[in-house]
């Protein structure tokens, strides 16, 4: 035996309980999903960013000449910048107006669960729907909004085909599937402790010290969440730019997504969709680093004991 | 004990469960979604010595009329080929790049294809299909037969890849109602595109019903636009070389020029009759100033256009409009330009029966076939010479229907073609918009245009 080195033990496969191999059993066919569907074709392109491949060709592996080219393209910053600024957009605003609606729906004794049910509504309607509805409204000549505007005595401006609007109208359509953060933030509360609006009763706080000192602390953990989730989920946009826009005019509402798809499925760069698609992947790690090192540390966490 | 009951309940399901999980996945294997029905040939003709017919998959994207037509004759000529059982797939519309690229990918591509002409160089190029070259020469006496506009989508290193087998060339459209409304004769054969300016800009009507040039003429509340755009994207060069520019340096044109003096010539006539004369909207198919996404002159919205062939469907079908047409307008040097996007069959190279598939193709190209299939309105033209006037038929609209093959002579297919020539649209047409709103001045417009087409088509661009 060689003097300071410990011998292996031979491995062995461990030995499961009944318990765990029909665990092991009921999971594999989401398991199996898991792996082929969503594992390997994300290590797949996470592998073919580093490549050109254009098929039937065969794969060219091409080192970082796809990050490098990323960098070098203003269209790939253009994007990423529509996508920071529809994320901040549609994230910070939707919060106030979710937290706002439930604030008003919470205390609704008539009418409360239709009301609820209004405001969920646009969540469940398909997002194709949804656009092409948000497509007529923001018609510049014979939509809806801006002959409200007229109304007003205002001529509004062409939205989509404005470079200057479009992504401000983009938002506002972002902002019709609030109904999520309502309903999360209905339970949420419902779900503060009604001692502490007792003590903070006896305390002598009002509507607003309570709202400060009791409901906000207690609504932070579901904000921190909710912020994290909607910023995954702007990130992600897609609809709406791709049936109502294509990223125009002059490239205002092309967001990293449909960069990515155009490139993928438009131009035929596989490679450099793929280079894309992991830069979509940072960014998404990167905001939720930042959110955690800004936000993290106000998140009153409040548990049974304390 | 809880616990022990569900695990016996459990272990007694778990067969039927197993069995049940392995024929999803099963089903879920052995289905497309895009796979139509097979058509089989009739069991009644076959010999029971003959030969196992070959399976033949063939890929088609085409409207929902297109298809109600195709589909009973690709069953007609299965039943005359017992040799072949061919399993039809359907692509929506606008889907094909994806799928194509999917199955490119996945090494799942048909044996046989039909594209659309745009988008078929980007596959050629890569060896994703067949040369059928020496077949075309040895069964088709070299294509002779075929218009070389169409043919010419399909042809790389002067060997053909495919074959068309229609396509749609653009003519003039006239709103008759609006023409008679304004007094003005209808456009002839030889209407120059002057002549058309001049009669857009009296077509042109604002809300309060005065032309481009009067008094109180309102610009942003036009009803009535004269023509139905102007020189909106690159893949409008054919409007830019009858007024004696080109668009295009080299064959495939990965080379372009905005900038050249004849060119520029003629873009700056496209943008100062949308610009200056407000003759034509910056946004035809966007709806912003029409109100209604897609044509203007489809919608009633402009008097005159240049439309593809297929346009005579949707008009005949809305009857809404009454129009007629004429053959493309004659340019500077006297000659018709005219665009026409094209469709044809590819086989693809991954296919195990190159034999049978080039025999389906060849018979998907028999004027026969062409003429039942294609040559009735809404649809497009077949691509054969023998064959074209098919597609006249006094019993619809227009009157003029003989425009058409003058178009089909002179028509060439959209250019740039290369895999890049879509990110260069992307990076190119909103700087067109601009250009055509006066929001940049024409030379400094025409000096971006050039470098950001030319940046997009480097990839593609021989060295």
């Amino acid at each position: 035996m060689t003097p300071g080195v410990a011998r292996r033990r031979p491995w062995r496969a461990p030995v499961l309980r009944p318990r765990e191999r029909w665990f092991y059993l009921l999971i594999a066919p989401w398991l199996v999903g898991l792996v082929v569907f969503q594992a390997a074709p994300i290590t797949g392109a996470a592998a073919l960013a580093f490549a050109e491949w254009a098929p039937p060709l065969p794969i060219e592996w091409v080192g970082s000449a796809n990050l490098e080219l990323m960098l070098r393209d203003p269209v790939f910053w253009q994007s990423l910048a529509n996508t920071l600024v529809y994320s901040v957009g549609t994230v910070v605003p939707g919060l106030a107006l979710g937290l706002g609606l439930a604030l008003l729906l919470r205390g609704q004794r008539r009418g409360g669960t239709v009301l609820r049910g209004a405001v969920f509504m646009p969540v469940v309607i398909s997002g194709v729907a949804t656009a092409l509805v948000w497509g007529w409204i923001l018609n510049p000549r014979f939509g809806l909004l801006n002959a409200l505007l007229g109304l007003a005595g205002v001529q509004g401006p062409a939205w989509l085909q404005d470079p200057g609007w479009a992504m401000p109208a983009l938002i506002v359509m972002g902002l019709w599937n609030v109904g999520v953060n309502v309903i999360v933030y209905l339970a949420a509360l419902n779900a503060v402790p009604r001692e502490l609006h007792e003590a903070a009763a006896l305390d002598g706080a009002g509507r607003a010290g309570r709202f400060r000192h009791v409901v906000w602390p207690a609504l932070t953990p579901i904000t921190f969440y909710l912020a994290i989730v909607n910023a995954i989920g702007a990130f992600q946009v897609f609809t709406p730019t791709y049936l109502l826009t294509g990223g125009g005019p002059d490239g205002s509402t092309l967001t990293l997504a449909l960069y990515t798809y155009q490139n993928a499925f438009g131009y035929g760069r596989l490679g450099y969709a793929s280079a894309l698609s992991l830069a979509l992947v940072a960014a998404l790690v990167a905001l939720t680093v930042l959110q955690f090192r800004l936000a993290g540390r106000r998140v009153a966490y409040v548990g049974a004991d304390g | 004990m809880p616990h022990r009951a569900v695990r016996r309940r459990l272990a007694a399901l778990a067969p039927p469960a197993a069995l049940l999980l392995a024929g999803a996945i099963g089903v879920a294997a052995c289905s497309g979604t895009t796979s139509g029905p097979t058509l089989s040939p009739p069991a009644s003709g076959a010999s029971p010595a003959a030969a196992e017919p070959v399976t033949l998959r063939l890929q088609v994207s085409l409207t929902p009329e297109e298809l109600a037509a195709f589909r009973p004759a690709l069953e007609t000529l299965s039943a005359a080929h017992p040799e072949w059982v061919v399993r039809l797939e359907a692509v929506p519309q606008g889907s094909e790049v994806e799928k194509v690229t999917a199955d490119l990918a996945a090494g799942t591509l048909p044996d046989v294809l039909r594209v659309q002409g745009l988008n078929v160089q980007q596959w050629i190029r890569r060896s994703a299909f067949l040369d059928l070259d020496e077949r075309i020469v040895a069964d088709l006496d070299g294509a002779d037969d075929f218009y070389p506009g169409p043919l010419e989508q399909f042809t790389w290193q002067d060997r053909a890849w495919g074959l068309p087998d229609t396509a749609s060339p653009e003519v003039v459209f006239y709103n008759t109602a609006m023409f008679d409304a304004a007094g003005l004769a209808y456009p002839t054969r030889a209407w120059t595109y002057d002549d058309m300016r001049a009669a857009a800009i009296a077509l042109t009507l604002d809300a309060g019903g005065r032309h481009p040039g009067e008094e109180g003429f309102d610009p942003a509340r036009i009803r009535q636009w004269g023509w139905n755009g102007g020189l909106t994207y690159f893949w409008q060069n054919e409007m830019v070389r009858a007024l004696g520019g080109d668009l295009c340096l080299n064959a495939d044109c990965t080379s372009m020029s905005f900038t050249d003096p004849a060119t520029a010539a003629a873009i700056e006539w496209w943008v100062t009759l949308v610009r200056d004369d407000h003759a034509a909207p910056y946004d035809p198919y966007g709806g912003s100033q029409t109100g209604v996404p897609g044509d203007p002159f489809l919608a009633g919205a402009a008097a005159m256009g240049s439309n593809g062939w297929f346009a005579v469907g949707q008009l005949n079908a809305a009857a809404t409009i009454a129009y007629d047409v004429a053959p493309p307008l004659v340019g500077v040097d006297g000659q018709r330009h005219t665009p026409l996007s094209t469709n044809g069959y590819v086989i693809a190279a991954s296919s195990d029966h190159p034999d049978e598939a080039w025999a389906l193709v060849q018979a998907l190209v028999a004027p026969e076939f062409l003429a039942s299939t294609w040559g009735r309105p809404g649809h497009a033209v077949p691509a054969r010479i023998s064959v074209a006037g098919s597609v006249i038929d006094a019993g619809h609209g227009p009157a003029n229907q003989g425009a058409v093959l003058e178009a089909m002579a002179a028509g060439r297919v959209f250019r740039p073609y290369t895999a890049s020539a879509f990110a260069a649209y992307g990076a190119t047409v909103d700087l067109f918009t601009r250009l055509n709103t006066g929001e940049l001045a024409i030379e400094d417009g025409l000096a971006r245009l050039e470098a950001a087409a030319n940046e997009a088509l480097a990839p593609d661009r021989d060295p």
